[in-house]
């Protein structure tokens, strides 16, 4: 169970079964086990039968009764309830799409194996790579097969990650460090979480192949605090992992040996940067220091240390177990491979994908994605987070790698996208991201630092209604100088939200400054709430839940806002049976 | 070392291979590059983005302070986008700066006179600074003490929570202290020029303009129509607010600059503007307004009776003996016809009644002006205005009619409007009526002009002259005054005349017409006023006033109203001031860099994170409203430096700050009063509390000193205004630790002995001297000591050899540096601080350095942090227990045993149990030493040779083991050079060991308290502050102290350095002279002796042991520590290869 399924009522299920099997005193024949997040987070939570003979099928939207109508029906009576049933050969379930386009990799164990259970993890061919690397590979050869396999860094910045290992392990030094950033800040985005809980083993994995072709003796994975779920299970897996001999002192007697840590972060999104992350680590303030030097040379303590982030040491055994030239199969000439997104915002199947590179933003958003709810026009995309930017609904035929991302003005980031359509404002999503990384800011660079909160306000002022002509200039002058003026990539890339919206919803922002009106009806300075008289039913249903009192009118008479006391909260729109209620 | 090539500015540039684009720029002299968060004491950083540059082929800038270069990079340090950058970048600090650079009261004033600085100078009783500082702006300090409009009074920040500060009484109140004191401030004039310069008209523009013009040197010829200088300020304000000699002193203190006033010379009568533009290199016009302005109202300029009252006044002003009798009717609201009322009321009017067309509130006379009328019995009808004079038979005025006035709507002026209210007329019974509605220029004086020479004229009628400058349409002949202004106050005519002058030299010297350039000036008040609740902290207090005559004594005589401020009102009045504009206004860098960059503050203006100032240190005051989070001070007091981390961040994004640890009180922290934050501090958020009771702040006369503390000598700047010492300040990027700061404050203290005593009575210094001469001849010469402190300068100490040789006595030294052994111990230092810092281990024997040293353990933190490993012996708890690599905590007094160990001379395991530590632990010390490359020793155990010989010689060996350098550290600034010159002292050594003294002379030692009674009779004693020594002694001299000593001193690194006096000495005299006094009262020397004293060049001359100064020649002092910095100064003089 990841935390998404937990938050959906997963272990309420769980426990539900658990005594369902026991009343029924089945217990030696049924097993009940966990797994990860599937990804499927949109009918969470999720049940999987699974068969003797390896069949199986995925059960959505369980609670506890339907957890004992299934194991009466279907475990007991073996009549599977096809109406429930959202994955399995043989049923009609059109959510069934979201996993036929994908390509899992990095999530080949999640949602399949028990995450705790490393003979689970062996059995899924575990540490088999970790052992043709030290008993078949010398570091230079592991470093090639990673050269070869053309894997990129999954943390957003796309640096080939063989090349960069191979920085580390030239730098002559007594010590040498790894890190693992699991410190996914990202609103919106839970890629690496998922991976952490679902498939603690091959990150660890991936880590030790790592390690042992730097020459690193020592690593830490800087883990969210807010992750307690991830924390726990990185700790149970690397304390299993040492009792094992994966970890820990000369790993399957080749006298390689690493000694890993989980080290917690106190939530700071800054400290995703690699330099801010070390500082932490050392239990400094996270505050991202200048490079050169780089941390392939001086990192960790001033030794020559590795950073990766969580997906991208997941690829690692995979790539040592079936070959770089398999890997490189996937993907784009320069980007191969594979992505694993976190799908948000207006579309019907949210959750966790894993697509190969070179897919377009359209295919993953109607194929994998199944398209926007409610018959909604598409408007764009943010892609890359916070740092990333918002590419409009004409571009979504851009394949999806490092390159093409880039050139939208947008960055691939570490893969969260929110859909986003027509009732959406772009200036309000920018002010949104912006608001979000100013605040974030570790306060170090002027131009970050001060400069981001000014461009907030004069997003806040526009939203307002009280932008000025010359507003939407001020804000890409101010915008392009922060990029251009930053330390870290915090501050480098903090405007690109503001940025791409401005680039390609230009007349939303002048709408805004000019008519004083928000196209989307969101920025609440700009709408007002209007009841038509002709859908109007007076149903007085509006009237009630009206938490100030604002509407009023007779029953089977038309209502009216009183626009005075209106707060523009959007419950009337919301509870309005004929859709009566219309912003203006 | 190897060396990058690159292009700076099109320049090529070489810098050793690991530089900054910062340093590889200003090795190559390119000094363009500003920064605020850059420190050559800290490792880069690069927070504030100022000190970006562009690179070719790169979108974003770089910061040049925290890039390395590499070959092949071509940087431009100034191109638009640079600057542009840097721009906004100090505009984006800025937005966020709730500060005031100056304080309001200054900036209102129209000639920017520095009233917080003045104020705080009064508060030091530096009347004659504060007089001389309010004349760099404004000549008239006594008149303007008296009949100023006060417009910074108005703006006073204590007027949003209290009472205004009296800040003109107090002005008037620090000039009548100069005028009374013994030292009366004169200004001088400036070096010829050769430049000559006609002022028409010797009013308070005309006059100003002179001074300062005189100032700088110019010749300046003032042509004045009446009979006696002073325009309006003599003709214009009556003598019972300003008397005629205060007003002749002030202008005979611009005559004295060599300004010539010719009298009864009348433009346009007796000479001409062009007569002026050919014979003089440029013109002023200061003629004022010197008509009154009509009615326009029937019999105005018919009727007897009927006057002007600029006419008026003048005439009074011509004629003692003028007298008015029956009733006075005044018609305005402004300060003139309030001087006319009470002035009419003084001639002997019956009644006097001051018709004014709008309401009281409306009237533009000052408040206290209109009370004083109100108080002296002055009758008031408002509202009301004269529609027509009425005459008697005679043709005599008889009468006024008058209508009342109603308030309409506002005018341009914001003043609501006057209407006459129809058919309210009446009549107003009188003999005399003044008429001081307003004044304008005469025409008349410049109609005959030709066109060339007559400056144009506005829709005024005044001259339309820049105000910046005065300059008008003619080339050469600028105006100011009320001819630009229309009739203005006093101070606005001095501002003008003090820019015109400004511009007027720079016309005349350059060619060129300029305006004092302008500065950028961070205000508060560009978010608003300031809240009330911001004031909490200060207490409301009564404003203090001006003594005044009792009315009745008043009326009886022009005699001046206001007697002045007591010293005790004064006193009160300064501290009511509240310090609003920030005391580090003169070496803001911030500021410095908004005014290059010509920022523009409202540009990205938006929200604030304000703070409370914490003000709970003794030395040093917070402001965070102030910080730009350069992280300076966090840095330098980490453990790369102080090593207190007194400093920390909180919070992030825009609220982001620095706060003192764990956001306590700075006092409540490991703070350790070094000053190394302030040093570091690139704005004012951290300062220093001046010695002064107030801050000033001023431009401080700088002398440099070399700090008596220690034997590191750490230079240090003496800042003083007058005779007040303000600060104790180092050289940038310089050290100095909490007893060199701020130790240094008590030269100053009541404490100090500034007189000589015999026998406890306090006698002339020369009484005093001849007493210890003849006291000298009751002992056996021979077994007098001539005890001298090694805190003494050479020049002293080799006095006080002479002064023994004098008495004829062998036995000379300082009680501490005496030593009956040869012994082969190291004396001076091998390494210095640059050693230090490029080594890769530091072996430092004594760890409680940080307080006998503080600053060897800032360099030895900074060596640490940059990679040294740090080896921190000694038994005293200390900053290294928590960071050094090997920490000893070797028992007291075992340093011996544990060196001999290290040397080989002494057993390991004996030593370790001695030493109360782990064997070990001797093995790991030998293990750090032996794998460095350039291991360093430290040695600061002990304070007397006498007590660490044994360890020196240790040392030494130790030393020659590991080819480690070493630093040996002193307790006493001048301890080598006091061993260069009088060698070991081992006869002194040895007649104290035998009880052979019986009497001593001691200059700055304390014998008695080293041991009561043991050296015989205490002579005489000189020092500066009690002692034992000198409560006990028969004659106390005083002797010159820190700031007041000149001299040299060579410090533990052998380096000479030299000491500038800054205050003058007690009595005038130098120690060496002290002494030389002395010996000529003893009968050598002769007459001239004490002033034949010079220093030969080569201070190694002093030195009997000249074999000393050869082995151990002065070294290069290294200045900071940056290697880059420190091989570019090598390369440039040539000491090494290119």
């Amino acid at each position: 169970m990841g935390t998404c399924g937990v938050a959906a009522g997963a272990d309420k299920v769980y426990k539900a079964f658990e005594r369902a099997i026991a009343d029924k005193g089945i217990a030696d024949k049924v097993h009940l086990g966990e797994t990860g997040c599937i990804g499927m987070c949109f009918r969470e939570a999720l049940v999987e039968i699974r068969e003797d003979d390896g069949g199986s099928v995925l059960y959505g939207d369980v609670d506890a009764e339907r957890a004992i109508e299934i194991l009466e029906k279907h475990v007991i009576g073996g009549n599977p309830i096809a109406e429930w049933i959202v994955k399995g050969a043989g049923f009609q379930c059109p959510d069934d799409e979201l996993f036929t386009h994908q390509e899992r990799i990095v999530l080949r164990n999640c949602g399949v194996i028990d995450p705790e259970s490393l003979d689970e993890y062996i059995a899924s061919g575990g540490y088999i790579a970790l052992e043709k690397a030290l008993k078949e590979m010398s570091p230079d050869d592991v470093i090639s097969e990673m050269e070869k396999s053309g894997l990129r860094g999954r943390g957003g910045g796309g640096f080939p990650t063989g090349f960069k290992w191979k920085l580390t392990k030239n730098q002559k030094s007594d010590k040498k460090y790894i890190i693992c950033n699991a410190d996914e800040g990202d609103p919106g985005a839970f890629m690496d979480r998922s991976t952490l809980e679902g498939d603690p083993h091959a990150v660890l994995e991936g880590m030790a192949i790592c390690a042992y072709a730097i020459g690193a003796d020592e690593g830490y994975i800087y883990c969210r605090a807010e992750y307690p779920k991830a924390v726990k299970r990185l700790k149970k897996s690397i304390k299993e992992a040492v009792e094992r001999g994966f970890l820990g002192k000369n790993i399957f007697g080749t006298g390689f040996s690493l000694e890993l840590h989980v080290k917690e972060g106190a939530g700071a999104f800054v400290c995703g940067e690699e330099t801010a992350l070390i500082g932490s680590i050392e239990g400094k303030r996270g505050m991202p220091t200048i490079r050169p030097p780089y941390p392939s040379e001086s990192g960790l303590w001033g030794k020559p240390t590795n950073n990766n982030n969580v997906e991208t040491y997941a690829n690692v055994p995979w790539i040592i177990r079936n070959g770089a030239g398999e890997y490189a199969k996937h993907g784009t000439e320069k980007s191969k491979g594979t992505k694993v997104f976190a799908l948000a915002g207006k579309i019907v199947r949210g959750g966790l994908i894993e697509v190969p590179m070179g897919m377009t933003i359209r295919e993953v958003i109607f194929d994998v994605g199944g398209g926007i709810p409610g018959g909604k026009r598409p408007k764009a995309v943010q892609i890359g987070g916070p740092s990333g930017g918002c590419i409009p609904e004409s571009l979504w035929d851009t394949p999806i790698d490092y390159d093409s991302i880039t050139s939208t003005g947008a960055i691939m980031g570490s893969g969260g996208l929110v859909v986003m359509d027509e009732t959406t404002c772009m200036v309000d999503v920018a002010r949104f991201f912006l608001e979000f990384t100013q605040r974030e800011s570790c306060g170090k660079c002027t131009f970050c630092r001060v400069g981001t909160k000014r461009m907030l306000e004069m997003l806040e002022k526009i939203c307002n209604g009280e932008g000025e002509d010359g507003d939407i200039e001020k804000l890409e002058d101010l915008s392009h100088k922060i990029i251009e003026t930053s330390l870290c990539g915090l501050g480098q890339t903090a405007p690109n939200p503001v940025l791409t919206t401005i680039k390609y919803f230009r007349e939303e922002y002048e709408a805004h400054v000019f008519d004083k009106k928000c196209p989307a009806g969101v920025c609440k300075a700009l709408i007002h709430y209007e009841i038509e008289p002709e859908p109007c039913i007076g149903c007085t249903l509006c009237a009630k839940k009206c938490p100030v009192n604002a509407i009023s009118g007779e029953r089977k008479a038309v209502h009216v806002i009183d626009q005075e006391k209106c707060t523009k909260c959007g419950v009337c729109i919301n509870v309005c049976p004929v859709n009566a209620v219309k912003v203006v | 070392m190897a060396e990058v090539k690159l292009t700076i500015n099109g320049k090529t540039v070489s810098a050793p291979c690991g530089s900054t684009i910062l340093e590889a720029a200003r090795m190559a002299g390119i000094d363009n590059i500003p920064t605020l968060c850059h420190d050559e004491r800290l490792k880069p950083y690069g927070s504030c983005f100022v000190c970006v540059v562009e690179q070719e082929g790169r979108k974003n800038l770089l910061p040049s302070c925290a890039t390395p270069v590499y070959d092949g990079m071509v940087i431009h340090t100034d191109s638009p986008k640079v600057r542009e950058a840097r721009k906004a970048a100090l505009e984006l600090l800025l937005s966020n700066h709730y500060a005031d650079c100056i304080a309001p009261c200054q900036l209102k004033c129209p000639s920017n006179v520095d009233v917080q600085g003045y104020i705080a100078l009064i508060a030091a009783g530096e009347h004659r600074e504060a007089v001389k500082l309010i004349k760099d702006d404004n000549p008239f300090v006594a008149t303007c003490g008296r009949v100023c409009t006060r417009p910074c009074e108005d703006e006073c920040r204590r007027n949003i929570f209290d009472d205004r500060v009296s800040i003109d009484f107090l002005k008037r109140f620090a000039s009548d202290k100069n005028e009374t004191g013994d030292d009366v401030y004169h200004s001088r004039a400036g070096k010829d020029t050769d430049k000559k310069v006609a002022v028409v008209g010797a009013g308070p523009a005309g006059l100003t303009c002179a001074y300062y013009l005189a100032e700088h040197g110019h010749k300046v010829e003032v042509f004045e129509a009446m009979e006696k200088a002073g325009g309006m300020l003599r003709y214009g304000i009556p003598t019972y607010r300003l008397p005629d000699d205060v007003l002749d002193a002030e202008i005979e203190k611009i005559t004295e600059l060599g300004v010539k006033i010719s009298y009864n010379k009348a433009l346009g009568k007796d000479f001409s503007l062009q007569d002026l533009k050919r014979d003089y290199d440029s013109v002023f016009v200061g003629i004022g307004t010197q008509e009154n302005r009509p009615m326009g109202i029937e019999g105005e300029d018919t009727i007897e009776g009927f006057i002007g009252g600029v006419r008026f006044l003048e005439r009074c002003q011509k004629d003692c003996g003028m007298r008015l009798q029956g009733k006075v009717v005044v018609i305005g609201g402004g300060n003139t016809a309030i001087d006319c009322a009470r002035t009419s009321l003084r001639l002997g009017a019956d009644e006097v009644t001051l018709v004014y067309r709008r309401a009281r509130k409306q009237m533009p006379a000052l408040d206290i002006e209109v009370d004083e009328a109100e108080k002296e019995g002055v009758n008031f009808h408002l509202l009301a205005t004269p529609v027509r004079a009425i005459a008697d038979d005679n043709g005599r005025l008889k009468a006024l009619e008058c209508i009342e006035m109603t308030l309409g709507e506002p005018d341009a002026s914001g003043r609501r409007r006057p209407v006459p209210k129809e058919g309210s007329e009446f009549i107003v019974e009188c003999d005399w009526a003044i008429a001081a509605i307003g004044q304008i220029m005469d025409e008349e004086c410049i109609a005959g002009e030709p066109d060339e020479c007559r400056p144009e004229l506005n829709r005024w009628r005044t001259f339309d002259a820049d105000m910046d400058t005065g300059a008008t349409n003619i080339e050469g002949i600028f105006a100011g005054g009320d001819d630009v202004t229309g009739a203005a106050t006093a101070i606005e005519a001095i501002a003008a005349g003090k820019k015109a002058a400004y511009a007027m030299h720079h016309y005349m010297m350059e060619g060129e017409i300029k305006a004092i350039p302008g500065e950028f000036i961070s205000k508060k008040d560009i978010w608003g006023k300031p809240p009330e609740e911001e004031f909490s902290q200060f207490e409301k207090s009564d404003r203090r006033h001006l003594q005044e005559l009792p009315v009745e004594e008043r009326l009886k005589s022009f005699v001046e109203v206001e007697t002045g401020m007591t010293d005790e009102d004064a006193m009160a009045e300064v501290t009511r001031c509240l310090e609003c504009g920030c005391a580090s206004v003169f070496t803001c860098e911030l500021k410095r860099l908004s005014t290059e960059y010509a920022i523009d503050v409202e540009r990205y203006l938006g929200g604030l994170a304000k703070f409370d100032p914490d003000d709970s240190h003794p030395f040093i005051r917070l402001d965070q409203n102030k910080c730009i989070l350069c992280g300076r001070c966090v840095r330098i007091c980490s453990d790369e430096v102080v090593g207190r981390n007194a400093y920390g961040f909180v919070n992030r994004g825009f609220v982001a700050a620095i706060r003192p640890e764990l956001e306590k009180p700075l006092i409540e922290t490991d703070c350790e009063s070094c000053g190394m934050c302030v040093s570091a501090c690139p704005t004012g958020a951290i300062e220093f509390k001046a010695f002064t009771p107030k801050p000033g702040p001023w431009t401080l006369d700088w002398t440099d000193s070399v700090c008596g503390f220690c034997s590191i000598g750490c230079e240090l700047e003496i800042g003083k205004i007058g005779d007040s010492l303000v600060e104790i300040g180092i050289p940038e990027d310089g050290y100095a630790c909490f007893r060199g700061r701020f130790g240094s404050g008590f030269i100053q203290s009541g404490d100090r002995i500034r007189t000589a005593t015999v026998d406890s009575a306090e006698v002339e210094i020369d009484k005093a001297i001849e007493a210890v001469a003849t006291e000298i001849g009751h002992y056996d010469a021979s077994k007098i000591a001539v005890l001298v402190s090694p805190r003494l300068p050479l020049e002293d100490i080799a006095m006080a050899k002479k002064l023994a040789e004098c008495i004829g006595t062998e036995l000379v030294g300082s009680i501490t540096h005496t030593t009956q052994l040869d012994y082969d111990g190291m004396e001076v230092s091998t390494g210095d601080f640059f050693d230090l810092a490029v080594s890769d281990a530091v072996f430092l024997i004594d760890g409680a350095v940080e307080t006998t040293h503080p600053v060897a353990g800032f360099r030895i933190n900074k060596a640490h942090f940059d990679g040294a490993k740090l080896i921190a012996m000694g038994p005293n708890e200390s900053k290294f227990d928590r960071t050094a690599d090997l920490r000893i905590r070797n028992k007291r007094g075992t340093y011996s045993a544990l060196l001999g160990a290290l040397s080989g001379d002494f057993d390991k395991t004996k030593a370790a149990e001695m030493a109360g530590i782990e064997e070990v632990e001797i093995a790991k010390i030998e293990k750090i030493l032996e794998t460095a490359d350039n291991p360093i020793i430290v040695y600061a155990a002990e304070d007397t040779p006498v007590a660490s010989f044994g360890d020196r010689a240790l040392i030494a060996k130790i030393a020659k083991r590991y080819d480690a350098k070493v630093i040996l550290l002193s307790g006493e600034s001048n301890a080598l050079g006091l061993r260069g010159i009088l060698g070991k002292s081992e006869k002194l050594g040895k007649a104290i060991m035998n009880g052979e003294i019986e009497a001593v002379i001691s200059f700055g030692e304390d014998p008695e308290g080293f041991s009561a009674g043991a050296l015989g009779k205490i002579i005489a004693v000189a020092d500066f502050l009690p002692t034992k020594t000198t409560e006990t002694a028969q004659i106390v001299l005083p002797l010159a102290a820190f700031g007041e000593m000149e001299g040299t001193i060579v410090n533990m690194f052998g380096e000479m350095k030299s000491m500038d006096p800054a205050f003058e000495p007690p009595n005038g005299l130098q120690n060496q002279e002290l002494m030389a006094k002395i010996c000529s009262a003893l009968g050598f020397g002769g007459t001239d002796f004490d002033i034949a004293f010079e220093l030969p060049e080569n201070k190694a001359e002093y030195a009997i042991d000249q074999k000393w100064f050869e082995v151990n020649p002065p070294r290069m002092a290294v200045p900071g520590d940056s290697l880059a910095r420190y091989v570019a100064k090598l390369k440039r003089e040539n000491k090494i290869a290119h």
